[in-house]
């Protein structure tokens, strides 16, 4: 600042020592903003600028003539200056905390001149001016008259500035540090000179791990978006600075120390100063996408999936939008999978924008667009089997509808292979139905109409033998008689042959059956015949089971009988049954000889000390009409045991013969103990009695 | 009854030998009865209505006893004996059904459409003939039966 005061050739450098009117005359000379005060504090003098500036309206035209320009000369009015007249610096600026009062005394007091740098200046208006300013003492050369001269230089205008690029730098910080982005600056060494707090969040690490590094630092680990490494000219700040064009979007992934890569989205705006080319900066700004990403990510991967559902399923898929604005008139196909197109012998293309009713018409059954229509309405998914049987499309469809967002889902299964077993095997039962059908018939001819010719033959040979007895010789009477005997054993066969037809069409249902009492019952209906033949029959401990009670007991008693009957001609016959109660093995099960959902069986045991037979006949025993005795030896139809057998099976079981020839057989019958349900006896049939 | 005191039985059945088996055994009875066999349902409904060629009340004296079988040609024996038990001049003339059948459903059905008695043929002819002059004692012996509507005066 020039100081228009300093007088080299003075005396003392501080101090202005002069008349006061010759100063006075000089500070109003001057163009700068200069006062002279008197030791009052009294303005006793200014330049024009200066009353220009801070004098009010009214003293304008005070002491000093300034107004017309004129260069104060010796005559001037100026330096005829009235103290009284003049206003108190004081007056013309408030000093509310004495700061001037202070320093124009010390300056006064100390004779040694001050300065200083901008400090506020408030006029009683409120219009505060910012100066420099420089405070020097005078005095007259004899000492009467002291004061002070007053410099200001204004600097209003640059303290606003000044104010106001701090506020937008306050600001600019504040909202640096507020923002979630991450904001970096670097300089034209690539070092990083600034971070925000988002900055540091982002990239793991205090700011001092930051600033001072350079953006090829090991540390940072760039990385490419396909996880490969970042190249150092590939940075995007660098790129910025280099290019000397913003880069905008870049994304990269760095490394937090410890913990997997960020992804980071990053825009760099290079920095310029006046007219240079090269930025001396740029601005890093960079967003943490590692989530979004990781969404995206998972976003895609579930499309792939989808995608890869779709494209590799078995079922057709094809995805309706409604079309209709308040109510639904249609819905358009938005997406075909392959198998679809494959179905419906239509390409995608041709199926995307294609009308459902054009595309599954309504058919005599289904109307597929009222199914549509109702699981929009009603979000209930929808289940069919459709036929289709135009020229175009002949098939059976399996049609699943279930509802989206503004359409519907559907799924067709092509099922007409099902449908073509099904239609087979309904055929066959048919067939099946028919043949048992014919079967229980036969079981009808064979108890009545069978059975008529033979009653005939038998109650006429009576009539022959009652009326005309005397005219047939004992030969004759003899033939009649072994005709009677032939056409009762016929009888017999038939009689037997409907039991064993009759072991499922007549089967009750199963129930609880006490096998000792069932066996004590056989035994007494059997005491004449166990009378006949000297026998025993010993019934050990037997166990309740569930079972047809009528069919158990048939097994007991054709078993005990059996025993009876086989006796050695000179041996008593002696029958024992006994039980036990097992778990059921596995490889009977496998083997099919025991109901698989069996898990207990009772295992029941006849032995006699009868005849015996061949092992090698063990398994033939049990077909029907088989007999291993001629009927002179052992009466019979050969039906028993084949009937045991069917009843055996008939319950879930087996049934086995042991025997060796002289000693005696030993029958083993399985049975389940107990029935998950009594579903499975699906032998058994609901017939009408024949 | 009519008034000599005989009874009529009226057996339905279409079967020659068994008609000719009944009537012999019948005869073997010491039962003071008529017999009259026909061939079928239909025919015994025309019988006991009197109509075409029983419309002479002579020829087709009202039974005290009616001897059916089930199976027969043309209208069988369930539908006979639902006929007769639902025609209030007929239905208090005792049915019984002789059969060869031995089924439940049969025996069940006949006693729900009324049958008095249901009877399985004996196989042999003894078996017959002892079961033909049981039937005729306990329903012209034992049996108190309410009088025919012709001999109410």
């Amino acid at each position: 600042m020039n100081d228009p005061f300093v007088h080299p050739s003075s005396g003392s450098p501080t101090t202005l020592v002069d008349t006061p009117a010759t100063v006075a005359r000089f500070v109003s000379a001057m163009p700068s903003l200069l006062a002279m005060l008197n030791a009052e504090g009294d303005v006793v003098a200014c330049s024009e600028p200066w009353a220009r500036r801070f004098l009010p309206e009214g003293k304008d035209q005070g002491p000093i003539p300034l107004e017309d320009g004129a260069s104060p000369g010796d005559d001037a009015p100026a330096v005829s200056v009235s103290l009284e007249d003049f206003p108190s610096f004081f007056d013309l600026f408030e000093d509310p905390d004495d700061t001037w009062r202070e320093l124009l005394a010390t300056v006064l007091r100390e004779q040694t001149p001050r300065r200083g740098d901008v400090r506020p200046l408030t006029q009683p208006t409120g219009t505060t001016y910012w100066v420099d300013w420089a405070v020097r003492p005078w005095r007259s050369e004899d000492g009467s008259a002291r004061g002070l001269l007053l410099s200001f230089t204004d600097q209003t205008d640059h303290h606003q500035a000044e104010s106001i690029r701090r506020q937008v730098e306050q600001r600019f910080d504040i909202l640096v540090d507020t923002v979630s982005e991450g904001v970096l600056l670097m300089d034209n060494n690539g070092i990083f000179r600034d971070c925000n707090t988002a900055a540091q969040e982002i990239l793991g690490r205090p700011v001092d791990e930051i600033v001072g590094t350079r953006f090829d630092d090991e540390r940072w680990n760039g990385l490419r978006k396909d996880g490969t490494p970042l190249p150092n000219v590939e940075f995007p700040f660098w790129r910025a600075f280099v290019e000397r064009e913003a880069v905008e979007g870049a994304v990269m992934g760095v490394y937090p120390p410890d913990a997997p890569p960020r992804w980071i989205h990053v825009n760099a705006q290079p920095l310029f100063q006046d007219d240079r080319e090269e930025p001396y900066a740029v601005l890093v700004c960079f967003e943490d996408i590692t989530d979004k990403q990781l969404k995206e990510e998972a976003l895609q991967t579930s499309r792939d999936l989808l995608s890869s559902v779709l494209s590799s399923s078995l079922d057709g898929i094809i995805v309706f939008t409604a079309v209709g604005d308040e109510e639904v008139e249609g819905f358009e196909c938005l997406l075909a999978n392959p198998q679809a197109e494959k179905l419906l012998k239509e390409t995608c293309d041709d199926l995307v924008g294609c009308r459902l009713r054009d595309m599954l018409p309504e058919t005599e059954d289904t109307d597929l667009l009222a199914a549509c229509r109702t699981v929009v309405e009603t979000g209930e998914p929808f289940e069919a089997e459709v036929r289709y049987a135009s020229q175009a499309l002949d098939a059976w469809f399996q049609v699943m509808i279930v509802s989206i967002e503004d359409g519907v889902a559907l799924t067709l299964r092509d099922i007409s292979e099902r449908k073509e077993a099904a239609r087979a095997m309904a055929a066959a039962n048919a067939k099946l139905e028919r043949r048992n059908r014919a079967l229980r018939d036969f079981a009808y001819i064979a108890s009545h109409d069978l059975q008529e010719p033979l009653r005939k033959i038998r109650a006429f040979s009576n009539l022959v033998l009652e009326d005309y007895g005397d005219a047939v010789d004992d030969t004759g009477q003899h033939y009649l008689e072994r005709m009677q005997d032939a056409a009762e054993r016929m009888s017999q066969l038939i009689n037997d042959l409907l039991v064993y037809s009759r072991i499922t069409t007549r089967a009750q249902p199963f129930e609880s059956v006490d096998l000792g009492t069932i066996a004590e019952n056989v035994r007494n209906d059997l005491d004449l015949r166990i009378e006949d033949v000297n026998g025993t029959v010993e019934i050990g401990d037997l166990p309740t089971i569930e079972a047809d009670p009528t069919q158990v007991r048939q097994i007991l008693q054709n078993l005990i009988g059996n025993g009876l009957k086989f006796h050695k001609p000179d041996v008593p016959p002696r029958v024992r049954i006994s039980a036990t109660v097992e778990p059921a093995p596995d490889d009977l099960k496998q083997d099919g000889r025991l109901d698989a959902a069996c898990s207990e069986m009772c295992r029941l045991i006849v032995t006699d000390n009868g005849i015996g037979f061949e092992e090698s006949h063990a398994d033939r025993i049990f077909t029907p009409f088989k007999r291993l005795h001629g009927r002179g030896e052992y009466e019979g139809t050969g039906m028993g045991l084949a009937i045991c057998r069917r009843i055996v099976e008939r319950h879930g079981g087996d049934i086995s013969a042991d025997s060796t020839p002289g000693e005696g057989t030993t029958f083993t019958v399985l049975l389940p103990v107990a029935r998950e349900d009594t579903a499975h006896d699906a032998s058994s049939e609901s017939v009408p009695d024949e | 009854m009519s008034g000599d005191g005989s009874i009529h039985i009226l057996l339905a059945e279409d079967d020659p030998d068994d008609r000719l088996l009944t009537r012999r055994a019948l005869a073997k009875s010491r039962i003071a009865s008529e017999f009259t066999a026909v061939e079928n349902g239909e025919e015994l409904m025309r019988y006991l209505r009197r109509e075409g060629e029983y419309s002479d009340p002579e020829n087709a004296p009202r039974p005290g006893l009616i001897l059916l079988d089930l199976n027969m040609p043309r209208m069988d024996g369930r539908e006979a004996l639902r006929e007769i038990k639902s025609d209030p001049e007929l239905r208090r003339i005792p049915v019984v059904v002789l059969t060869t059948s031995e089924a439940d459903q049969d025996i069940r059905q006949s006693y729900d459409l009324g049958v008095n008695a249901f009877v399985t043929k004996p196989v042999t002819f003894d078996g017959l003939a002892d079961a033909v002059q049981a039937l005729g004692e306990f329903w012209f012996d034992l049996v108190k039966l309410p009088p025919e509507p012709d001999t109410k005066e």
